[in-house]
């Protein structure tokens, strides 16, 4: 096992961050507003379908993560209508609507490409291999300039404001005349655009197609990592890299056989690595604190 | 008259009744915008849920976990907490009754090979107890994490089901694995392990566990209206604060009722496990500990109508597996689609008198 925590690992443990740290974004946007969003896999896997599906049909990838972004807040205002219009229980209606968005999935893939699978794979990348990684470059370095921008937005920011607001005394911005339940709504509407994208980046990015169950639990590690973070988006942003470079250093792990003092570390052991990492993570954390004082409940 | 009333009251007497006809309508919607014909679909799915004996079997096969797991996330639920780790108890309940009944068929191979009724009743007995453990052991764990160091249930009980299937998995193809095939199975167990089959379905394995998830129904349902336990862990979910103020621990009934629904999801794979295929198969559950979360839901709760939601879903199950071959456009993912719907809109409260939620 020499120095496996290379400039190699570095590079992939950013890639793997990517969906992970926007994905995670859209968590404190939305959460911070009041309202729980256990639906982030479902609308990362709503980004990746449809990021994947355009770059089939246009050949563009730039223009695949925009329909996917697009396709999020299409995604999160379905949503919003259920958990805010409805008053639905926001945990309930989060499983419910990953269901949906996993069912519906294959769905589309049957009905426009007749394989439940997956889509076929995107050749964008091998065609236009310098754009491709000129594209992630860039992506790249939104994504992680994305937790400034968050924070600048939430602190500093009128907007901002009124979402915190939102999550914290939805009461008092009533009396200000603002309705909690406009604002909530819109928070809820960009954090499906950005899981979307996270789910995108996934498809269009990361991987040269949708394929079934791709989002692999990514949506709620983002989601652990919001609540680990006190819903901070920079911390949360740490907190991502964090899982990213567990990701990266268990698929690199997988390839050969390791032994620690004379034992045989199973693969499962370490494909579970990441998971493992955050149960500890959640778990050490005693008492959440900064936990918005409306979250999931009803204004 | 005047049918706008007639229906209002309708509506908001079973606002469940109207969250399935809108979920089903959405699902056949889909299922007609990809070019079939919605009603060919729906006869297709009935048919194949309860047309034969043998598929009304199969979809009481498919009931009988969701009984179990829609038990164990309403047990939750009731106490104010959501079970999403269902999934990961369950697969471990499943391979703790196998380990149990391998290490016992090892130790005492004639007790295993024997098929009287008192061996295969201490058979069920032992590997029952086994699963609930361990189902049990995992559901306090994540409400021990809630109760006392205020961690999520829902992000760690996730994180479990992840390191469960690891572990499962691990465990069959590393240690119990079959000598005599290739598939990711273990060792099959010995018949006194076998789960008494029921006939009349045709071969369906309609095992001894479908009753017993009847049996746990009323059991829970006694429970939370008629004893002091199933009071208090009421309290803490309708009200945690009041029951603070009351003198109730609600820590203590978290970890109490996460242990529970543990247990119960524990038991959800055992009918699978030890009845259908009698030895722990990897992906034997299909999703049977979240499509708990959506049979629970539908019965808001409620112990007895979860095993009506179960047979619903069970149903839909059984009946979405024919339309992979049966049509052109549509899978069987249909009943994804279907389940989703229907709990998104039993979740929202447009069809509920009460509108606070």
């Amino acid at each position: 096992m020499n120095n496996i925590f290379d400039f190699e690992w570095l590079m992939s443990s950013l890639r793997l961050a990517l969906p992970l740290l926007l994905t995670a974004m859209g968590g404190v946007v939305c959460e911070r507003s009041g309202v729980v969003n256990i639906a982030l896999e479902g609308l990362m896997v709503v980004g990746a379908l449809t990021g994947a599906v355009i770059v089939v049909a246009t050949g563009s990838q730039p223009l695949g993560l925009a329909a996917a972004f697009f396709a999020g807040g299409v995604a999160g205002s379905i949503y919003a209508i259920f958990v805010i219009h409805g008053r639905a229980q926001q945990v309930v209606a989060g499983a419910a609507f990953n269901m949906l968005a996993i069912g519906v999935a294959p769905f589309v893939t049957k009905a426009l490409y007749g394989i439940s699978g997956g889509t076929p794979a995107l050749d964008a990348i091998s065609e236009n291999h310098d754009s491709g990684w000129i594209l992630l470059a860039w992506v790249t370095a939104g994504a992680l300039l994305s937790p400034f921008v968050i924070w600048w937005i939430l602190e500093r920011t009128r907007s901002g404001l009124l979402l915190r607001f939102a999550g914290e005394e939805p009461g008092a911005l009533e009396s200000a005349g603002i309705s909690p339940r406009i604002v909530r709504t819109c928070a809820v509407v960009a954090s499906g655009a950005l899981a979307a994208l996270g789910g995108a980046t996934l498809s269009v990015l990361l991987s040269s197609s949708f394929a079934r169950g791709m989002t692999g639990g990514r949506g709620f590690m983002a989601l652990a990592a919001v609540i680990f973070a006190g819903w901070r988006p920079m911390t949360a942003a740490m907190v991502c890299l964090v899982f990213a470079g567990a990701d990266a250093l268990q698929i690199r792990l997988q390839g050969s056989e390791h032994a620690l003092m004379g034992i045989e570390i199973p693969v499962q052991l370490i494909q579970a690595l990441p998971y493992l990492l955050t149960l500890i993570a959640v778990a050490l954390r005693s008492g959440v604190t900064n936990v918005p004082r409306y979250l999931g409940r009803d204004v | 008259m005047n049918p706008v009333p007639l229906l209002k009251s309708f509506v908001f007497r079973w606002p469940w009744f109207t969250a399935v006809l809108m979920g089903f309508f959405t699902g056949l919607s889909a299922a007609a915008f990809a070019g079939e014909n919605p009603f060919h679909v729906m006869k297709i799915m009935v048919m194949a849920a309860a047309g034969t004996p043998y598929d009304l079997g199969m979809t009481l096969v498919y009931t009988t976990p969701l009984i179990f797991s829609g038990l164990s996330v309403a047990v939750a639920y009731r106490a104010g907490l959501f079970n999403i780790g269902a999934e990961g108890q369950l697969v471990l309940g499943g391979m703790a009754a196998t380990i149990v009944a391998l290490q016992i068929g090892g130790r005492f191979p004639e007790f295993s090979s024997s098929s009287s009724f008192g061996a295969m009743a201490i058979g069920m007995m032992v590997c029952g107890l086994a699963a609930a453990l361990i189902g049990g052991l995992v559901g306090l764990m994540t409400g021990y994490l809630r109760a006392r160091r205020g961690s999520h249930e829902v992000v760690t009980s996730i994180m479990l089901n992840f390191l469960a299937i690891a572990l499962t998995s691990w465990l069959v193809l590393e240690k119990f694995h079959s000598v005599d095939t290739q598939n990711p199975e273990t060792r099959p167990v010995g018949t006194a392990f076998k789960s008494i089959a029921f006939g009349g379905f045709d071969g369906a394995p309609v095992t001894i566990w479908f009753v017993s998830g009847i049996f746990s129904a009323v059991i829970v349902a006694i429970v939370f209206d008629q004893t002091l336990l199933g009071f208090r862990l009421r309290a803490t979910g309708e009200n945690s604060e009041a029951a603070t103020f009351s003198g109730i621990d609600t820590g203590r009934q978290i970890m109490i009722a996460m242990a529970l629904s543990g247990a119960l999801a524990g038991l959800s794979g055992l009918g699978d496990v030890l009845g259908g295929a009698g030895r722990y198969r990897i992906g034997f559950s299909s999703d049977y500990g979240f499509t708990g979360i959506a049979v629970a839901l539908l019965a808001g709760g409620r112990p007895l109508a979860v095993i009506a939601s179960a047979f619903l879903f069970g149903a839909l199950h059984k009946g979405a597996l024919d339309l992979d071959f049966e049509t052109d456009h549509v899978t069987r993912d249909l009943a994804m689609i279907i389940q989703g719907c229907v709990i998104l809109f039993a979740s929202a409260r447009w069809f509920h008198r009460n509108k606070s939620s």
